[in-house]
């Protein structure tokens, strides 16, 4: 991991520099145009170079200590880079600028006629020329080493050491020159004449140097690629080498116009990098601003991410309550969407009876407390309580409260019914318990009575006497009887059977039992799967159902009896723990009474549960109906809406074996291709009938009102056949078949009706001879009249 | 086996730790005319199975302490093969009926009684 971090840490420092990156094209077009100048301007001042001027021996000080100034920061600048970077190239970069910087000050000193008029320390005439040249010399072979050695980026180890020593090697040499050139006088050949004009030698050697600068720049510009930093390079190599041809080896002698002008390059020779890397350093703060506040944007957009994806409810509140913010989820959790919320007051959406705990609590947050799992439900667009479970703190600092509510409406609902069923589960076996007691208890009682009656002596006071208490005891059993239904332990006698014929077969009690003010209809699946199930407990339930449907219409109503296929798939099962998944055969009742609140629903099924009034009901035929279903491993459901009606489906196992009956093949229903106009007001039934004509081959149009299919007539569409409802909304059935059968005398007829048969005709309301289908019916009879009605098959 | 026909009535085996209910079903199937021997539990039941006393019926009571009624028909089947059984209970806990056994619920009138006992004894023997 260590070598990782060193790495990183690399890394890390070669982005950091920008002058260590590789050079920009635009960086490269710059530096060519900056070195055609230089050297338009070299070529330009060449032809005046041994023009004397004015010897001003003071600028050479000012010069210098210019000079002085620049090369040593950049040193000091380069060095910081280096104790970073730790390569190669800076410490030998950083070393060539304290060299010059160094190599300066007994040149200065030496300097004829600056300060003494010999030069001080000792120097002789030819001392400050040959210092000049060791300067020169020093700083293209320094500019060599770091194009030699440029490329290898590992860093070096030690390199505070190793810059100490580097300085001060660098002393040394400076020093070891500076020696040579006083101490060593005598030794040294001549190259400045005493008129300040050159020698011979001096243009060998001076040449010597210039030569020097170029093999330093052949060498930058061959190691490729270029950093910026190479770059600049370049180009102060150029600038040395206009210093270096123009003041001593172009011109003739000190202050000459080369002389003065060679210095110009030489200033920019030792200015040019420090100015680039003081540039960079406003490209590095501007970077940085840059990153901070892009740093802080994507900060924000995230969470802006979190606060708009979130599927809890995110609200932000000031000290008076107001909504400040809210996350997008209200709209989905609450039907507000947040725009609807933002102003307002927090308790305009608090379901009433929870304001005061959230008073109290949201002021326990002020104080400090963190408002945890609090409980509180809001109420939705739609009305609906909807529970949310909240997590909270107060922001002193903000003066906001901030709230994550997460919606457990459903999860509550669960946990309601998985208690609910527990409790049913519960209390069938303490019923199941009490039942079997009872029924033991019940058996010597009544065994005892019945052994006594069997006595020739008996008085008759006392015969009746014992038959009341048989009787008694008679109902106490029937009683138990009951409980054990709901307990799930009475005896059933599960049987292969199809629940279309059940109904079918229950219709003649049902109409008896429910009378005429009850209209039945029946939707029955024809592909409805068979079922294992005791016949006699079924159909009893089926008659449970029925009555109870029509207690809830004392003014009358529709009964509606159904069959489907219903596949209980894993997310039924999710939301209804106690159903094992799977496909079932469902038979559903619906009414169209008074329906039942909600507080009342949950409880339909317990034992001695009722909502009829004393001694009209015992209070166990749901329980009896739930528990037989239950034993039956089936499922039952109960849906409904005060006002509107109630409806119970109950879902029975699908079996592989036929039902009984079924194994004599189906007959074939008929079919036909005539035109069919079916009148009913009722739109699922109306759907129903419809697919089944259709696929019966014929051509159907339908009509939801006697006055529509007047219409429907009156546009001059042809019929065959009208198949129409008894009992509809204003104009009824036979009133809509007398007033068509004048003008459209082909016009075959079908009534539909809820009553029987028999009873539809004994109320007079259709003709004698009509053709009538009592509901429910079967696909087959539907077919079998209708064929019949419109003759010949 | 015909008690109508007067030769030797059928033995039933009643069994039942209730001793209230035990003597009604002795007395009942007594007077029904059937010879009766009484346990009042499953031990003392499977002592006289296990013995040379004759049995065409075992009559027991469903829910008794320790050895339940299942176990006890269980453990009678084993000692007397295609031993009939009828059940009675309290409650309904899903033994099916077959030829060879049969279940009463109680409270059960002395008319149910003895159309269960006839119609099990009329079937066959396996």
């Amino acid at each position: 991991m260590a070598v990782a971090s060193g790495d990183i840490d690399r890394t890390a420092g070669r982005t950091l520099f920008l002058s260590l990156q590789p050079s920009s094209e635009s960086g490269r077009r710059s530096t060519g145009a900056l070195i055609v100048l230089l050297v338009a301007v070299f070529l330009a001042l060449l032809p005046f170079t041994k023009l004397p001027l004015t010897p001003s021996p003071a600028f050479i000080p000012a010069y210098q200590a210019a000079l002085f100034v620049s090369d040593l920061t950049t040193a000091a600048v380069l060095l910081g880079q280096f104790s970073v970077q730790r390569t190669r190239g800076l410490l030998a970069l950083a070393v060539a600028y304290l060299f010059t910087a160094i190599a300066i000050i007994p040149h200065t000193l030496s300097f004829p006629g600056l300060f003494p008029a010999a030069g001080t320390i000792g120097a002789g005439p030819q001392t400050t020329v040959w210092l000049y040249m060791l300067w020169h010399a020093g700083f293209p072979l320094l500019v060599m080493v770091y194009a030699a050695v440029k490329t290898d980026e590992r860093a070096l180890p030690g390199a505070t050491a190793l810059a100490w020593s580097a300085a001060a090697a660098t002393f040394g040499v400076v020093l070891a020159g500076t020696l040579m050139t006083t101490a060593g006088h005598s030794l040294l050949p001549t190259l400045l004449l005493p008129d300040n004009t050159y020698t011979t030698t001096m243009y060998v050697v001076v040449f010597g140097v210039w030569g020097l600068d170029f093999i330093a720049l052949l060498s930058l510009a061959l190691r490729r690629p270029y950093k910026t930093i190479d770059l600049w390079m370049i180009v102060v190599v150029v600038a040395w080498i206009g210093d270096v041809g123009l003041s001593a080896t172009l011109n003739a002698k000190r202050f000459d116009l080369g002389f003065y002008a060679g210095r110009g390059y030489g200033l920019i020779a030792a200015v040019f990098v420090l100015a680039m890397l003081l540039l960079e350093t406003r490209r590095l703060y501007a970077r940085v601003a840059g990153d901070l506040v892009s740093e802080r944007d994507s900060a924000e957009r995230q969470s802006r991410r979190v606060f708009e994806t979130s599927q809890d409810i995110i609200l932000i509140t000031d000290t008076y309550g107001s909504i400040k913010q809210v996350s997008p989820s209200s709209a989905r959790i609450l039907g507000y969407r947040p725009d609807e919320m933002v102003g307002r007051i927090g308790r305009e959406f608090i379901f009433p009876d929870d304001l005061e705990a959230t008073r109290r609590e949201v002021r326990a947050a002020r104080v400090g407390n963190v408002m945890r799992n609090f409980r509180c439900r809001y109420v939705h667009k739609d009305g609906r309580p909807v529970s949310l479970i909240w997590t909270g703190v107060w922001s002193q600092a903000d003066r906001q409260h901030f709230f994550i509510g997460r919606d457990v409406t459903d999860v509550e609902a669960k946990e309601e019914q998985l208690r609910q069923s527990q409790k049913m589960e519960a209390v069938g076996q303490l019923t199941g318990g009490v039942a079997h007691d009872f029924n033991n208890i019940l058996m010597v009682i009544l065994a005892n009575v019945e052994e006594l009656l069997e006595a020739d002596t008996l008085l008759p006071d006392q015969r009746e006497q014992l038959n009341s208490i048989a009787a008694s005891g008679q109902r106490a059993a029937e009683l138990t009887r009951r409980l054990l239904a709901f307990s799930r332990k009475q005896r059933l006698m599960p049987q292969s059977i199809n629940m279309n014929d059940l109904v079918s077969g229950t219709d003649k009690l049902l109409r008896r039992t429910l009378g005429e003010h009850i209209e039945i209809e029946a939707i029955l699946d024809d592909d409805l799967w068979t079922t294992n199930v005791d016949r006699a407990q079924l159909e009893a339930a089926l008659v449970n159902l029925c009555v109870n449907a029509r207690d809830a219409m004392p003014d009358g109503g529709r009964l509606l009896i159904e069959t489907a296929n219903q596949e209980l798939d894993e997310v039924y099962v999710a939301d209804n723990p106690e159903v094992v998944a799977g496909d079932y055969a469902m038979l559903t009742v619906s009414d169209t009474g008074a329906g039942m609140p909600p507080d009342v629903l949950k409880k339909v099924f317990e034992p001695f549960f009722t909502t009829k009034g004393v001694g009209k009901g015992t209070g166990l035929g749901l329980s009896m109906v739930y528990g037989f279903i239950k034993q039956s491993n089936g499922h039952i459901k109960i849906y409904s809406e005060v006002g509107r009606g109630t409806t119970i489906r109950m879902y029975m196992p699908r079996t592989d074996a036929a039902a009984g009956e079924a194994a004599l093949p189906a007959p074939v229903p008929p079919r036909g291709d005539e035109r069919i106009l079916m009148v009913e007001d009722d739109d699922q039934v109306r759907t129903a009938i419809l697919g089944q004509l259709r696929s019966l081959g014929y051509t159907v149009r339908e009509a939801a009102s006697a006055q529509q299919a007047i219409e429907r007539l009156e546009s001059g569409e042809r019929f065959d056949l009208m198949l129409t409802d008894v009992i509809m909304p204003g104009i009824d059935g036979p009133s809509l078949v007398k007033k068509v059968g004048e003008r459209w005398p082909g016009l075959k007829v079908v009534f539909m009706s809820g009553y029987s048969e028999n009873a539809a005709r004994n109320h007079g309301k259709v003709a004698a001879d009509a053709h009538v289908l009592s509901k429910p019916f079967r696909k087959i009879d539907l077919a079998l009249r209708v064929r019949e009605a419109l003759g010949g098959a | 086996m015909d008690i109508d026909g007067g030769k030797v009535a059928a033995q039933i085996l009643v069994v039942d730790d209730d001793d209230q209910i035990r003597r009604i079903a002795v007395r009942q199937l007594t007077s029904l005319g059937f010879r009766v021997i009484d346990a009042a539990s499953g031990v003392a039941a499977l002592d006289v199975l296990d013995g040379a006393a004759e049995i065409d019926l075992l009559f027991v009571d469903v829910s008794m302490p320790g050895m339940d009624g299942h176990e006890v028909a269980e453990k009678a089947r084993h000692l007397r093969p295609g031993l009939r059984v009828v059940f009675a209970s309290g409650n309904f806990d899903g033994e099916p009926d077959d030829g060879a056994t049969q279940f009463l619920l109680k409270p059960y009138r002395k008319a149910d009684l003895a159309e269960k006992v006839r119609r099990i004894l009329d079937t066959p023997q396996p």
